[in-house]
This record gives structure tokens, sequence and C-alpha cells, in this order.
């Protein structure tokens, strides 16, 4: 079973980045399975508060990225099979965004600032 | 499917290598290798479906696909200029470009060579170039080290190197598609949303309603459920399952069939799938679409507490901590510094203080750079600096000017206009300052965008439409259109000397002239008065109108809410509002009228008006009374003239107008008042009063100024003075600490000079109790008989005289135990008729039949005792010459019934007086019988005198005369007429006025007006001291070779004072001790 649906609803945070939803430990302990190779969370508390936020809306539960149009509609066919919130306030801190510029990643806030 | 989960990491086998860090790789490197070959044969397939999917879903948007065909196309012709794309793509992964699938040939071949020197025809170029790219990025790496490390690639060799590109790239000729490509797993493509309609290939979706509140953990167990079985043949036509905030009641299913979608669903808890519907291909979006934003909240903006400790607190945020949903706040703290202040109340707002935090608890003040840490909070500059959830601030606070000015308090080291500037300017960007409803724009007003990628334009509003404020502005001397704003972006401008008008706030009405219009607050200088105001800029508006006298009632002829004014003829009325030149009043005669301001003539001296109620007692303002007919109404008096009265209902705003005649005080208990009381009662203080009958009342409580005791309650057995009653309420002042609190009455009790107590309910009742001014009528009229011997007498004899009832003088004299005092004390009772000459006689046959009530003696006693006073100068008569005589006279004529007659019972020796007959009753009396017994008046100074012993106990025991000596030597040696003294048990000041060595008398004159005797028998109860002066008094010598003169002291040494007699220059040195506060108006003011 790979992918990570939340045990429980306790501390549930969304990524910032691709917006999973996970428990905060779950952050800690495995890191984001979409954005730990860019933002290191696996294993550092704080740069997993840094990078998600516990206030988000919707719950999308997505369990095949090719053909989902609901995935597609939320950016998030790209990733693995997961739960996703649909909206996430806050924003990563600026050096992580910076950083990801720098790895040549455009941030898509997930807090609606972006909104097409 | 559960390798297809970790394939989604399709650039693991590069990234991961490239990215992760030695160990992360070593560990991750063989099954990410493994799944991702994997991954590749089955994932072009799902890309070929997806396609033909995607074909016919696009189909009908023709720009769109069109230029994706080509692209499909130009992949499978230019692979190697088609994989160098890709591996720019690579680079900028995340970049827009590349998004755009829908980028025309020319913009790509541009780029294309912009960029040429990554496209390269051969693999091992291809190689090299990514390796540059990579020890690029490397370069630039963060060192937050929140990054994973990627410095691996230089030890692949091409070899290893073209594999791996060959396995990632593999996939890409054949789909031809960037964005379903396995490649972009972070973001590789970023299709606005709205070029996302569903179409009829898309999978449905099917709404089920559930219970609400329930929505996550439907959407978690369905996820768990799918995710369980995936990949072994079930729940393969689902795609996803939702919910969002708000929609609650609903989850969705994206799926192929209704059976599916139920077979997901069916069995958890809190669905209903009977519920399951299809969402219409045109709702789609809506649903899934996300509108509501949270308020966001800015650096700088003014919020309130709701909560705690700070609740209504002004608040600034100073940062804004999204993630978490808190801001940090600064605040003016509300510190405890030494735990002084009581439960439940909090401190007041005040700057922190750090000597004060040192003081109090020095090791946990810890300061670093400009921040104090104290008892874990945080202060910078004075202010705590607090975390808090946005969801317990209050947003938009939209403090006034006010505010902000005790905001920023004293921070700025008195100057406040830089304060405010500072603040206004930091909250200049946030919802203070400027406009923030539409409503205050007009058009023509000159405005400035604070807000927005425009911010600091000038321009003027145009319109306003709604929540729109459409504003041109001449940017770099061209008209541009005009251009839409929301109010809150936009803050209004003045420029100094533009003549404005101020909408709200405190000045509202007001107009001026613009002296200066900093960021947010202008000054404005006032048309009229000439006040220089300082006005947010939100609150002003440009006008030419001035202000007329109506709109600045207040400032002009100094008017306010609730005056008394006299309209035209002297007719009284009560201001009820000020408006715009006008003024609405309420007239005595009940009418509301709106006059203007020049018809309504304030009144002088506001404090001093008083009418009577009626009960004859005097109404002042802020008398809570109530109507003795009608609607009985109550309320506290706002304004009174003679004849009425303005009296505000508790609890209403609505005024009402009443005679003073119909009105009764509301908080007095008894009903039964005596209705020929004039004046109000001063507090007593211990000294017996000449007030008459019914004395007492007329609003002043007699337990006002009474040492009490608490019974019951948080207070028990605390002792304090009573400051003012209030009905049932009694407020008290501890003796211990100067702290005030309130409790109800029946929990007190007085303390008397003896140490006894009365409870305070029974205390001083109108037309019950004694007078209030003798501090011993309680216990009297509670028949203390342990009061009696001494200090007891002169009330006695007063409340038998002057209290309106004779009822607790009967309880005193049938006791037989204090006939002595009431001869001492009517006698100096200088008010008395008798005292006051010649009328004396009937003076006290008026009185005794209030008496009479009492022991039978009495009336006899009364009725002949003015004979006996006739000789003797009012109070020299009082209590010894009429007295013997009455004493004597009952006894001869048998009258003096019971106790007073019992002479029998007696045990001193002089029983053939007439005192000596009073002297029956053996508890008290044995001091006077030890006494010289006066045959005539002629002995009055030694009959009842300084003698009398002091506790009843005493007297028992020795009945011995106290030392004359020491009378000799106290009060009457060095009293001397003008001199101050102080004296009773609370230390009451007061003037000799007159004063008789000889005859050991003396005359007092109170500072509230009325006079008083000191006799021996007094005394020791009294203990008059001489009032000790200070530098620059004017004291009179009392003892010494001086006696007698007055003079000023100039100055002390420890006990010796410098006095300078009157007409003397020099300075003599005289003892403190022999020197009184001389008054200059003997006693009168």
């Amino acid at each position: 079973m790979a992918a990570r649906v939340p045990k429980d609803k306790r501390q549930l945070r969304a990524c910032l980045i691709c917006g999973i939803v996970q428990n905060h430990h779950t952050f800690r302990d495995q890191g984001c399975p979409n954005c730990d190779r860019y933002i290191r969370m696996r294993g550092r508390s704080d740069a997993v508060t840094d990078c998600t936020s516990a206030i988000f809306d919707g719950m999308t539960a997505m369990f095949q990225p090719n053909g989902t149009w609901v995935g597609k509609f939320a950016h998030i066919n790209n990733y693995e099979p997961g739960v996703y919130a649909a909206h996430v306030t806050g924003r990563v801190p600026e050096d992580v965004e910076d950083a990801l510029a720098q790895k040549g990643i455009t941030y898509h806030p997930r807090d609606g600032s972006a909104e097409e | 499917m559960a390798d297809g989960v970790a394939d989604m990491f399709d650039d693991q086998s590069s990234d991961n290598n490239g990215y992760s860090s030695t160990e992360d790789r070593s560990r991750n490197k063989k099954p990410a290798a493994t799944s991702n070959r994997r991954r590749h044969y089955s994932d072009d397939e799902d890309d070929n479906d997806d396609e033909e999917i995607d074909d016919g879903g696009k189909g009908g948007r023709g720009g769109h696909s069109d230029s994706e065909d080509s692209e499909d196309y130009e992949y499978i012709k230019k692979k190697p200029v088609k994989r160098a794309r890709k591996k720019r793509a690579r680079t900028n992964n995340f970049l827009d470009i590349e998004a755009s699938v829908d980028t025309d040939e020319e913009e790509d071949e541009d780029e294309d060579g912009a960029l040429g020197d990554f496209i390269v025809d051969n693999e091992a170029e291809l190689a090299s170039a990514e390796k540059d790219a990579l020890r690029h990025r490397s370069a630039m790496r963060a060192p937050a080290g929140v990054f994973a490390d990627d410095d691996e690639d230089e030890a692949l060799d091409g070899e290893a190197l073209e594999a791996r590109l060959r396995a990632r790239y593999s996939g890409y000729g054949d789909t031809g598609r960037a964005t379903a490509g396995a490649g972009a797993a972070v973001d590789g493509d970023w299709v606005p949303q709205r070029l996302l309609i569903p179409g009829i290939r898309d999978p449905h979706l099917w709404v089920c309603a559930c219970l609400q509140g329930k929505e996550r953990d439907v959407v978690l167990a369905a996820a768990r459920r799918v995710f369980q079985w995936h990949g072994k043949g079930k729940f393969d036509g689902v795609y996803s399952a939702f919910c969002r905030d708000g929609l609650s009641g609903h989850v969705y299913v994206e799926a192929r069939s209704l059976a599916e979608a139920r077979d997901v669903l069916e069995g958890i808890p809190g669905v209903f799938v009977s519920k399951l519907g299809l969402v219409p291909l045109g709702d789609m979006v809506d649903v899934v679409k996300i509108k509501a934003r949270a308020p966001r909240i800015n650096p700088g903006a003014w919020v309130r507490v709701r909560r705690g400790n700070y609740s209504g607190d002004l608040a600034q945020v100073v940062a804004v901590i999204e993630a978490a949903d808190s801001v940090e706040v600064r605040l003016v703290p509300r510190l405890d510094y030494d735990g002084s202040s009581g439960k439940g109340e909090r401190p007041t707002p005040r700057l922190f203080n750090t000597d004060e935090a040192r003081r109090s608890d020095s090791r946990s003040l810890t300061s670093r750079q400009n921040e104090i840490m104290w008892r874990g909070d945080r202060f910078v500059g004075g202010y705590l600096h607090k975390d808090m959830r946005v969801a317990g601030l209050t947003l938009h606070a939209a403090p006034t000017l006010d505010e902000i000015t005790k905001f920023a308090g004293d921070s700025a080291d008195g100057d406040d206009s830089a304060a405010i500037a500072a603040l206004a300017a930091a909250a200049a960007a946030a919802d203070i300052g400027g406009p923030v409803v539409a409503r205050d724009l007009q058009p023509g007003d000159a405005v400035e965008v604070i807000d927005g990628d425009l911010a600091g334009v000038v321009g003027v509003v145009s319109s306003v439409d709604g929540d729109v404020v459409r504003v041109s502005s001449d940017v770099g001397a061209r008209r541009a259109a005009p251009m839409s704003f929301a109010p809150r972006q936009l803050r209004k401008r003045f420029a100094a000397g533009d003549h404005v008008k101020v909408l709200a706030g405190r000045h509202s009405g007001a107009t001026g002239m613009v002296l200066v219009a900093s960021d947010a607050v202008v000054t404005v200088h006032a048309d009229v008065g000439g006040a220089e105001l300082r006005v947010l800029a939100r609150d002003l508006r440009v006008s030419s109108d001035v202000s007329g006298a109506g709109g600045q009632a207040q400032a002009i002829v100094g008017l306010d809410i609730h005056d008394l004014v006299l309209l035209d003829g002297g007719q009284p009325a009560i201001i009820t509002r000020i408006a715009t030149d006008m003024l609405t009043v309420l007239d005595d005669r009940g009418e509301t009228r709106t006059v203007a301001p020049r018809d309504a003539r304030p009144t002088r001296s506001n404090a001093d008006r008083a009418g009577v109620d009626c009960a004859g007692a005097p109404l002042r303002r802020g008398d809570t009374v109530r109507e003795i007919s009608g609607g009985r109404r109550e309320g506290s008096i706002l304004q009174v003239t003679r004849f009425v009265a303005f009296v505000l209902p508790r609890g209403s705003e609505t005024l009402f107008v009443a005679r003073t005649r119909q009105l009764e005080p509301a908080n007095t208990r008894g009903a039964a008042l005596a209705p020929y009381a004039t004046r109000t009662m001063r507090p007593p203080q211990g000294a017996p009063r000449g007030g008459r009958a019914g004395a007492m009342r007329g609003g002043r409580d007699p337990l006002v100024g009474k040492t009490v005791v608490a019974n019951r309650g948080p207070y028990k057995g605390y002792i304090g003075l009573v400051k003012d009653t209030t009905g049932d309420m009694v407020r008290v002042e501890l003796h211990s600490n100067a702290k005030m609190f309130n409790i109800g009455r029946d929990k007190l009790s007085v303390k008397m000079p003896n140490g006894d107590t009365v409870p305070a309910a029974d205390f001083g009742n109108a037309g019950q109790m004694p007078p209030p001014s003798s501090t011993d009528s309680g216990g009297y009229a509670n028949g203390n008989s342990r009061d009696r011997g001494a200090s007891g007498s002169a009330s006695n004899s007063y409340s038998a005289w002057g209290a309106p009832s004779p009822a607790p003088a009967r309880g005193g004299f049938s006791d037989g135990r204090s006939p002595a005092a009431s001869g001492g004390y009517a006698g100096w009772d200088a008010r008395s008729p008798a005292a006051s000459g010649g009328g004396g006689g009937s003076g006290w046959d008026a009185r005794s039949p209030a008496v009479t009530g009492g022991g039978g003696g009495n009336s006899g006693w009364d009725a002949r005792s003015p004979a006996a006073t006739g000789g003797y100068s009012g109070w020299d008569t009082s209590g010894t010459a009429s007295a013997a005589n009455a004493w004597d006279t009952p006894v001869n004529t048998g009258s003096a019934a019971g106790g007073w007659g019992d002479a029998s019972t007696n045990p001193t020796p002089a029983a053939t007086t007439g005192w000596d007959a009073t002297g029956n009753s053996v508890s008290t009396s044995s001091g006077w019988a030890a006494s010289p017994a006066p045959v005539t008046p002629g002995a009055l100074p030694q009959t009842p005198g300084g003698p009398f012993p002091q506790t009843p106990g005493s007297s028992y025991d020795a009945p011995t005369p106290q030392a004359p000596g020491r009378t000799e030597d106290g009060f009457f040696a060095w009293a001397v007429p003008r001199a101050k003294v102080v004296f009773g048990p609370t230390r009451q000041h007061g003037t000799v006025t007159d004063v008789s060595a000889a005859r050991h008398q003396a005359i007092l004159r109170l500072e509230d007006g009325s006079t008083m005797a000191i006799e021996r028998s007094s005394l020791s109860r009294l203990d008059p001291q001489p009032l000790r002066a200070e530098k620059r008094d004017r004291v009179i010598v009392i003892r010494g070779s001086r006696r007698g003169a007055t003079g000023t002291m100039v100055g002390k040494d420890g006990s010796e004072a410098f006095f300078q007699a009157d007409g003397d220059s020099a300075w003599h040195p005289e003892p403190l001790r022999n020197l009184a506060v001389y008054d200059d108006n003997n006693g009168r003011r």
C-alpha cells in the first residue's frame, strides 16, 4: 500500500507546494511524497512547519492520477495518488520559494492567490 | 498500481540520485530503479489512452488542440530537438512556458535559439549539458539545508547517464505529451483552470449526501478502501473522491459509473448511498472550484482581541504567520507586576516597565537585543508581542484616533504626534486611515491609492458604484482612463489650506482648514474656537460649509446634553439632544421641544440647586427618587430646580419630569418620615447635634461615618468606616488598607466607642432611632446597659430630647441607670432652648412630652426644670442646676417613680440630695455620689463633673472620684477661647468659643457650625487636646508665660516651636505643646 492516507484526522497538514494532506508525523517521518526531493521535510520538523499548513479546505482523495478530471483541475494529476487539499492557506517561506526558483521550479501557491 | 505509486517518482532515477543525499540514495536506489522501469511500460499505455480521451474531450476547442496536435507531430519527427526541449523543460521544471501547451512554433524556435547550446544532436553532448546544468544548480543550491543535496552527478559516468536519460525520455517520443508524461512529477505543466472544462470523456462526478461534519471522514474512509483494493481489479473506474468545506453534507466521487461510485461509498458510516446522484457536466467546475478565501490580514492592521486578559484591547499586527493561521500582534501589556491587583480585575494597560519587572521577578527577566523576555512574554519597546490565532481576533478594528493615540501612549516620549504619525504610517497600508467604505467617498474627492500595484497614484474619484470606485488620474501628464479600485485601496487626500468638514468622530460636524495633511492623520484648524483638531483623513470631506452655532453648540455656549437651560420666560428645561443648530429639550411640563441654541439660556452654578421633596428634604442632583403617586417611577435626578426635577429612570434613556413635591427618596426604607426636616444631617462625628426632631432624616444615613465590623461574607471580621449607603448596601472603607467594598447592611455591625457592636440594620432607622449624631445612640436604643455609666450619658438624654420617638428614651430611663446622663447632656446641648437663655423654660417644657412617655419622674423633672435653669446661662445650667433641681423636685414630689427615686438602694453617703436620689441607679451612680453633692446651684461645678467614672465597673469598685487635679491640669487649664481642639473618638475638630475654668465648662463650636459643651463629666470621654500647629499656622499660646498670646508659628525644631507673636518681629521659642491652632473666625465660617 503505497499511497499514504492519513490514519486519523489529528494534526492534518497540507503541503504548501503540492497540497498533499498527511499527518504531521508522516511529513516528519517520511516527508512529502511529491516534494521531498526538492524540499527535504523528512526528519525536519521545522521544515514541515514551514512548508505545510494546518489550514486547508477541501479534501480530494485521488486514486488514479491518470484520467481524473478532478485531479487535473486541481493540478495534482502529476502527483502521487493520495489525499490532497484543494486550497491551502499560506505560502512557503520566501527563501524556500527562492530556492525552488533556482531549481527551475515555479511555485504555484495553493492559497488561491494565483487564481487563473 | 502499488508500483505505479512509487512510479510517480519518475524522476527518481535521476532526481533522487541527483538531489538526495548519499544515504537517501543508497537506500532508495534499487527499488526506485526497478519500479521505474516497470512503470514506463505500463505508463505508456496509460498515456495513450489518456490522449485519446483528452483529444475527444477537447475536440471542440480548435486552437488548443490544433497546436497540441501539431506539437505531437513534431515530437515524433524531430526527436533530438524535442529531447533538448525536454531537457530544458527539466531544467526549468516549473516554468509556465512549458505549461502553456499551446505555444506556437515561432516561440519555440526563439527559445531554442536562445538556448542553442542545449540543443544537441547526440546523447553524449546532451549528457554533458545536463551535467553542466546540474553542476550549475548545485552551485546555486541554497545553503539552508532544507533542500536535498545533489553532488553525485560527477560520479556517474557517461554510460550510466545515457542509460538514465534514455530511460527517462523513452516515453516521450511515443506519447508526445509533455503534460501527462511521467517526467513532470511535481507540476510539469500548469494549465489554467479555465481551460480545464470537463468533457464527456472524463469520468462522471457523483454527489452523495452524508452527515454534516463527516465529509472528511468519508473521504478518508473511501480513500483507504480504494487504495487497499487498488491494482486488484476493483475500483478501477474510480478516480477520486472529495469533499469541500463549503459544501457541507456532500461528498463527491469521480467514477465512470454509478455502480462504482456506490461501491466506493457503500457501508461507510455517515453516507446515505441512496442519495447518490450525478453532477451535471456544467456544474462540475463549480463543485470543484473553491472561491471563498479567508480574509487576509496585513502587518500593521489594527485588530481587537476577543477573549482573555486582553479582551477588547486594541492590537496591531506585527507579522502574519500564515501557515499556522496566527499572527504576531503587539499590545499594551496588562501586567500585574507584584500581584497587587485583586482577583477578577485585570491590570490597567501600561507599557512594560523593566524596573518594576526586575523588582518583582528579576530572575525571569532576560533581554536580547531590543527584546525583553519576562515571565515568558516578549516585550519590544514596551509593547507585548504575542502570537495569537486569527480566530481569536476581530479584524478590521477601525480604531479611533483617540485609541491610537492611547495605544501610542507614552512610547514616543511625550511627542505623541510623532507616535501617531509612526503608527499611522505603519497602518497606512492596513485598514485604518483610508476610507474603508465606499459611501465615504464622493465623486470629486481627491484620493491616493495606498494598496495594490498602483499604490502611490493620486487621482480624483470620478464615480462610485457600489464597492467599486473609479478613479481618474493623470499619471505622467497623460489623462488615463478611469481605473477601478476597492474603497479600501484608497485614502482621501487633502492639501494644506483645504476647507474641510469632519464627518465622524469626536469632532463630528466641525469645519476648518487643513493645516497639515500627513499620512492618515490630518490636522485641522477649526473655524470655531480655533482649536487644532486631529482627524483621520477618512473622516474628512472637502466642504465650503462653515459649521453654524448649532453644530458647535458644545464649543460655543458650553451646552452639553442633560444641561439645564432656561427657555424664554425662564421656563426650565433639560437638553436631551444637541443637533446642528438645534437643541432638543424637555421642558418642565414634560414636553419635548426643539429650540434654537440662542433661545436656551444656560443656567449658572448647576451644583447648588436643590428642591425639596414631599417630606421637605432636599433633593439634589444624583439623588435616587421615586414618585409618590402616579406611576411611581423611579430614577436618579439629572437636574433639579425648586419645583421640578428631571429624572432619568434606571436603565432607560427617556427622561421624565416630576414636581419635586411629588418625589420621595427611593433609598430610604422607613416610610414614616418626619415632615418637618429641613436640612440634611451632616455626618455625625460622635458629637451631639441640635437638629431637633427628625434631624436624622433628609438623606444622610446615620450609618455614614460609623466604624463598623462585618459579620458575614468575605470581609467577615474586618473593621472599616462607612463611606456611603444606598438602600441596603453600604460602602465601607477598610481600616487596614483603605480598600473600599460594598456590603449588605444586614451584614454589618456598628462598633461603639466602648467596644460594643450593634447590628447596622437596627442602627439609626429613621423615626425609630435616636439621632445619628451620637455614637452611643445605637447602644442606647438597644438597651445596652453597660453603656450607661459614662460615655453613654450624653447621648441618652439627647435622644430623649431630640428624638421624635420617646421609645428609646423610656427604655433608658426606666432602667434607671442613666438619669445622670440626661441631666448632663441636656445641659450642655447648647442649642436647646434652655441653653439659649431666655426661653429656656418653655424649651424644656416643650420637650418634656417626648420624654414623658418614659419614667414617671421625667415629666415632673422637666416641667420644673425651667425654674432652676433660669439663673444660668444656657448650657451652664443644663445638666447641673436644672437637673439637680429637677431631680430634687421629683423626689420631693414623689413623682420620681421607679428606679430614680429609689434612694434606699443607693449605698452612697450623699443620699440626702436630689442627686443622690437620682443616683439611685446602683450601677452607675456611685461616682456621683462620691462627688460633693450640690445643694445649691452654685455648687454646680462639682456636681456631675469630671470624676465621673470611666466605666461602670470602676464606679462599682472605686466610688472615689478620679483625682480632680488631673482635670484641673487638663482641658480647662489650658483651654482658651479660639483655640482649636481635637476631641472625641473620631478626633473631631472644634474651636473653643467660651471657657470657664472655674466651672469646668467650655463651649466648642464644631466645624459644621453646631456647638457643644464640654464639662468635667465628658472630659474623659472626649479627651480634648489642643490642635497641634504646623508651620505657618496661626496659633495661640495655651500654656506658659505667654498664655493667650496669638501669633504665627514660624517653624519648629523637634518639640520646640518658634512663635512669632502678632505685631512682633522676633521669634520666641515655645514648646510645641504650648501652642494650639488659633481660629480667627472663632468657629464661624
